[in-house]
């Protein structure tokens, strides 16, 4: 029990700190700033499922929150369905889109998967880009809309017209989101998930239809990343094919690389770190892109299981023999 | 139990298996053998489904089983080691095995995959200590299996292979003695003598003919893709094919 105790301590504290951070923080530049975590958060969790936990190097995953973004945004505008309706609509395009793409690929291994699901990326890229009727091109859409608010009468309300509402919403997705690869990854199915990344051909000897697990795992992932662009969308007031392009994929994965990939606190750290470094030092786009190459160099080479692990070695200098941030699925 | 009747196989121009044929019978030990290249792994892939047959048929329990995808044929109750050791190296012993366990939820419907997600994949259990006990591993039970020797790996991936769930009733091991001490091979031959005694079936490829000798009831001897003798070891060891296979004319 008490071991039990110490290992949901770092999820406990997770809680506090993003509850407790508007008001350590005042401001709408902070509230932005961990609106944005909260975002990537939510993104590299669900990418860390995908290519973390179950091994399958896809580099789609910018284009599934792009579905999610473009497929509720447009729903809204063109159709008028209502934003929550819409929202869940995003959610399921996401999960429908990488349910086809994933059955149709995910037979592939390594440098063959990645360069499909990099093709599936371009082409929805394209797809936003040449599609002007539609999705107005490359010019991308303006969002005049703000959500209406949503809740539990009594309980809870989140009112998106205002940014703090909009901060807690964010971090409650991304706080459930990580609670969901925790819990994943410590059940049955999640153990058969690492099986299938450290030996697929003994798994399926054994008697795991691998490529259901691996399709289940990578809808599952891209449906949070569905969410992530379904929700973030309306807040940014604007949306464009190159916001879900190839190079999104290879930020998130940066973030998840240095965070600790497999770690279930690495995407965590590394969106804290990722997105509020260049923040705080106000550096420009170029000076970013190499201030990254240089902080991804330095981590694969002193921290090879990223921030969560170095973090980790740290406290168990505290804790001997314990483990709280480097927990690895 | 296990028929395997013309089975052929091609890789493109080279004709890998041509037309072997024999049986395995419920609760023997059956040794194949053969030179380097006479085809006894593929046959090994062709049986628990990694490979697809290009003539003949493969029945278990009188049901054909050529066709059906490796985790099919598993559920079927047919499990396997391989030459190039493999398990889960970065499971500890113990996880590898309760791996091994668990119930195989994704052959069914969405609800029973879901129903998987709150489980914690951990828990006592006397079966696994009693195997792990048994291999002389239970002190390595916590152990990361990537970490413990070559010879203590074969033993795990040994278990695994009894701990799959549903349990097999045919067990293919493919030169479990590779690369093994000899106070090893001597735990490996007393336990598939043991599990042979509680029911099992075993095919087993192997390079060492006295663990061959020791250990099977009938021995298949395969070469350049032709089964050339099939019969007790004492009489396989005679036979003028063999020695001409394995020494030359």
């Amino acid at each position: 029990m008490a071991r039990r105790s110490w290992q949901a301590l770092p999820l406990v504290g997770l809680l506090a700190a993003g509850v407790l951070y508007p008001r350590l923080l005042p401001g709408d530049y902070f509230l932005h700033l961990g609106i944005v975590v909260s975002l990537y958060i939510i993104l590299t969790s669900s990418l860390n499922l995908i290519m973390g936990i179950t091994g399958q190097f896809a580099i789609a995953h910018a284009a599934f929150y792009g579905v999610g973004a473009y497929g509720s945004i447009l729903l809204v505008t063109r159709l008028g369905v209502p934003y929550w309706w819409a929202w869940a609509a995003g959610i399921l395009l996401a999960g429908i889109a990488a349910l086809i793409i994933g059955a149709s690929t995910l037979h592939l291994k390594g440098a063959y998967l990645a360069i499909c699901t990099f093709a599936f990326s371009e082409l929805f890229r394209l797809l936003l880009d040449n599609w002007i009727s539609l999705t107005n091109g490359a010019n991308g859409i303006i969002i005049r809309f703000v959500p209406p608010p949503i809740g539990i009468p009594g309980l809870f309300r989140f009112d998106l017209g205002s940014r703090r509402s909009y901060y807690y919403l964010m971090f409650t997705f991304a706080l459930v989101t990580v609670w969901f690869v925790r819990r994943l990854a410590r059940s049955d199915l999640g153990r058969v998930l690492g099986a299938i990344r450290q030996d697929e051909t003994l798994a399926l000897t054994a008697g795991f239809d691998t490529r259901r697990y691996k399709l289940l795992a990578f809808t599952v992932g891209s449906m949070y990343a569905g969410l992530a662009g379904a929700t973030y969308a309306p807040y940014l007031s604007y949306i464009a094919p190159d916001l879900f392009d190839v190079n999104e994929t290879i930020y998130i994965m940066m973030i998840m690389m240095i965070g600790g990939i497999r770690s279930i606190w690495g995407p965590v750290w590394g969106s804290i770190l990722l997105v509020s470094l260049p923040q705080a030092l106000d550096i420009t786009p170029l000076l970013r892109m190499i201030a990254y190459g240089l902080v991804l160099i330095l981590v694969m080479i002193r921290m090879p299981d990223g921030l969560a692990g170095f973090l980790d070695r740290l406290v168990s200098r505290l804790r001997p023999g314990g483990t709280w941030f480097g927990e690895k699925a | 139990m296990l028929t395997l009747a013309d089975v052929t196989k091609r890789f493109g121009g080279i004709l890998a298996l041509d037309g072997v044929s024999f049986q395995v019978r419920a609760g023997c030990i059956v040794g194949l053998i053969g030179p380097n290249g006479s085809g006894k792994t593929v046959m090994l892939n062709l049986i628990s489904g990694l490979s697809r047959l290009d003539g003949g048929q493969i029945l278990f329990r009188g049901d054909r089983i050529d066709g059906l995808p490796p985790y099919a044929v598993a559920r079927r109750g047919i499990g396997r080691t391989f030459q190039l050791l493999k398990l889960f190296p970065d499971l500890t012993v113990r996880q590898n095995l309760e791996l091994m366990r668990q119930p195989r939820l994704m052959g069914s419907n969405l609800q029973t995959m879901l129903a998987s997600l709150p489980r914690v994949a951990t828990g006592p259990s006397a079966e696994i200590d009693a195997l792990l006990e048994m291999v002389g591993l239970h002190d390595k039970q916590r152990e990361r299996a990537g970490s413990l020797s070559y010879g203590q790996q074969k033993l795990v991936a040994f278990l695994n292979v009894l701990c799959m769930n549903p349990e097999p009733e045919l067990i293919l091991l493919d030169e479990p003695a590779a690369g093994v001490n000899p106070t090893m091979i001597n735990t490996l031959i007393r336990q598939v003598q043991h599990f042979r005694e509680r029911g099992k079936t075993f095919l087993v490829v192997e390079h060492d003919l006295k663990v061959i000798m020791d250990l099977c009831d009938t021995v298949v001897v395969l070469d350049h893709g032709r089964r050339i003798a099939e019969g007790p070891p004492a009489k396989v060891r005679q036979d003028p094919a063999v020695m001409e296979a394995y020494f030359g004319r």
